[in-house]
């Protein structure tokens, strides 16, 4: 019965097997041949043919001190990326403190229209504002987990920068660690700074002056 | 220093968005996992007591492993986006994983469930006329053998599926597990305890299901309900469930012992809002009382009466069907109730019983499978074997 089976004729015109799988792996050798000899995506975009991202390395640096709570970046943000409605690419958060007693934060829409004064009948003894938004992580645990690969970082780890441009205190700030003579970095090097949560080890790219033990 | 309950959320973090959806998913592909454990109990490790559930064991699994993947579709905004899964693949997402997890189970479960009933597609095949008799002939895939020889290598080749399916199935549930506990960022879930617990409580949730549908069957068949398979299953049942409870509660205990920053929230969430799903439902009603009844049917077992054995163990499946149920509902929905600032809860989730992610629809999703069943009954009887050997 194997014998029969093993000389069993093709129809005409018909593949063995030998030949399908033969041919199928010449076409999958080929085509990863292909995929690694085209050149990977250009860096240039739309940001002028001489930008090249493996010059540049992006940080962002925010001043609580100088944050007024005005809400002008979240504005900012909203309209230039078209930011959906009731989320928020980046907000501002007010802190109370107390000489003694639980801290008071709030954030109301984000800070979207400012701050109002609030009758939270506390004696204050620090009080600050404490813009964020995205980290910038290098070690970015968001991007890690995406199942579809929505989540992506560029090489360069850019920034937006529509909040960096409205804010008109220069609370925020953007620098770039290839850039010996960066201002920005020069704070990073020369500074006490600090990130929002480092015990998570994600190696953001955000950093702050005057953070306190109140802010998560 | 310890951030106090001062009401504030992040402005992003007002919603829950992981509804009841996201809760059945798991709960479904726990009791896939657990069915397919008793079958394979059998098919592999040769446990005789397991013998008149190998088979319906083996198509329950079938049944709800077909509804897996319908509150993920039914969650998602844009499902058909799922499909970039396998177009821009990444490969550090557990999320991922779950497609190619999914489709390579279902084969091998499919595989399985094939090679157990060949012969039963055949003889039904041979015995039909028409339209039913052409149904059997393309499920037969062209294989007539029905000799000694073909039904010993059928035996092999299922000892290999079933041994490939148990990692498989414990994979395939474990990734949950995996994907709750390796997130930093929410201290509800993350511990390296998760995988193992989501494990253990589905191996409790696939028996119990076995144990209520198998008293069922039998009542409707008309069958006589086996002593040692049900004793078997009360056992692993106990074992299993005070296995997944140990570990469940050793979690709490650490968060409180430590003190960390998270257990002002955490604590406040176990005695505010998850107050009747996680001590009533999950530790008192579906722990501590399956606990204690289970325990008196092993324990005392054999000084039992069959009648009693049964009601006390289908009533500890019954609960204890509903304790992992609030297990899930308390670790999706309970992570997400906190917001990261760690100082305020979101808005209080109920799901509606009409809205696309709602009661009714998990409700409907829940009830295919036991349809799915009825007719895989119908088609191939799965516990024809027994009557037979009773002839």
């Amino acid at each position: 019965m194997a014998a029969q089976e093993n000389h069993r004729k093709l129809p005409s015109g018909a593949m063995s097997r030998r030949d399908f799988l033969g041919r199928s792996g010449s076409a999958v050798a080929g085509g990863m041949v292909i995929a690694l000899v085209l050149p990977e995506g250009s860096s240039a975009g739309t940001l002028g043919a001489d930008y090249d991202w493996n010059r540049h390395r992006w940080v962002y640096l925010i001043d609580t001190s100088k944050c007024i709570g005005c809400g002008s970046c979240v504005r900012a943000c909203r309209a230039e990326n078209s930011v959906p409605e009731k989320m928020y690419r980046t907000w501002v958060e007010r802190y109370e403190i107390p000489m003694e007693g639980e801290a008071y934060v709030d954030s109301p829409d984000g800070s979207e229209h400012g701050f109002d004064p609030v009758a939270n009948g506390l004696s204050v003894g620090k009080g600050f504002f404490v813009p964020k938004l995205c980290n910038h992580c290098r070690a970015t645990p968001c991007i890690q987990v995406c199942p579809v690969g929505a989540s992506f970082a560029t090489r360069d780890g850019v920034v937006l920068t529509a909040c960096v441009e409205i804010c008109p205190v220069g609370a925020r700030r953007v620098g770039d660690r290839e850039n010996p003579d960066d201002p920005v970095i020069g704070i990073l090097a020369t500074r006490r700074v600090e990130v929002l949560q480092p015990e998570l080890l994600t190696r953001p790219q955000c950093f702050y002056l005057g953070l306190d033990m109140e802010v998560r | 220093m310890f951030p106090e309950l001062t009401g504030y959320l992040f402005p992003n973090d007002v919603h829950i968005h992981w509804s009841l959806m996201i809760v059945m998913y798991p709960y479904i592909t726990g009791l896939v996992a657990g069915a397919f454990l008793v079958s394979s109990l059998y098919h592999v490790f040769g446990r005789e007591e397991f013998k008149p559930l190998g088979r319906f064991a083996l198509a329950t699994a079938l049944c709800f492993l077909a509804v897996a993947g319908l509150p993920l579709l039914n969650h998602l905004g844009h499902p058909e986006r799922a499909l970039n899964i396998v177009v821009t693949p990444n490969f550090t997402s557990a999320m991922a994983g779950f497609g190619i997890l999914y489709a390579s189970y279902f084969i091998i479960l499919l595989l399985e469930v094939w090679f157990v009933f060949r012969i039963d597609i055949i003889d039904t095949a041979a015995r039909s006329r028409g339209l039913k008799r052409r149904i059997f002939a393309l499920l037969a895939l062209g294989v007539y053998d029905t000799s000694e020889e073909a039904q010993r290598i059928d035996h092999k080749i299922i000892r290999v599926l079933a041994a490939i399916g148990i990692p498989m199935a414990c994979l395939l549930h474990g990734y949950v597990g995996f994907l709750f506990g390796a997130l930093k960022a929410n201290p509800w879930w993350s511990t390296p305890l998760m995988p193992v617990i989501f494990l253990f409580s589905a191996m409790v949730s696939g028996i119990a299901l076995l144990i209520v549908l198998y008293q069922i069957a039998m009542k409707i068949k008309g069958m006589e309900i086996d002593r040692e398979a049900i004793s078997a299953m009360a056992r692993w049942l106990w074992l299993f469930m005070i296995m997944s409870l140990t570990l469940e509660l050793l979690e709490i205990m650490m968060l409180a012992y430590e003190r960390a920053e998270e257990w002002e929230v955490i604590s406040h969430l176990l005695t505010h809002q998850l107050s009747f799903s996680f001590i009533s439902l999950q530790m008192v009603g579906g722990g501590l009382i399956p606990l204690i009844l289970l325990g008196i049917v092993v324990l005392m077992g054999s000084y039992m009466d069959d009648r009693i054995r049964n009601t006390l163990t289908m009533v500890s499946s019954l609960l204890l069907l509903l304790q992992v149920l609030a297990m899930r509902w308390n670790v999706v929905i309970g992570g997400q109730m906190f917001s990261k600032s760690m100082m305020g809860f979101r808005e209080k989730y109920v799901p509606g019983l009409f809205e696309k992610e709602g009661i009714l629809a998990a409700a409907a999703i829940l009830f295919i499978p036991f349809v799915l069943l009825v007719i895989f009954e119908k088609l191939l009887p799965t516990f024809r074997h027994i009557r037979t050997q009773e002839h």
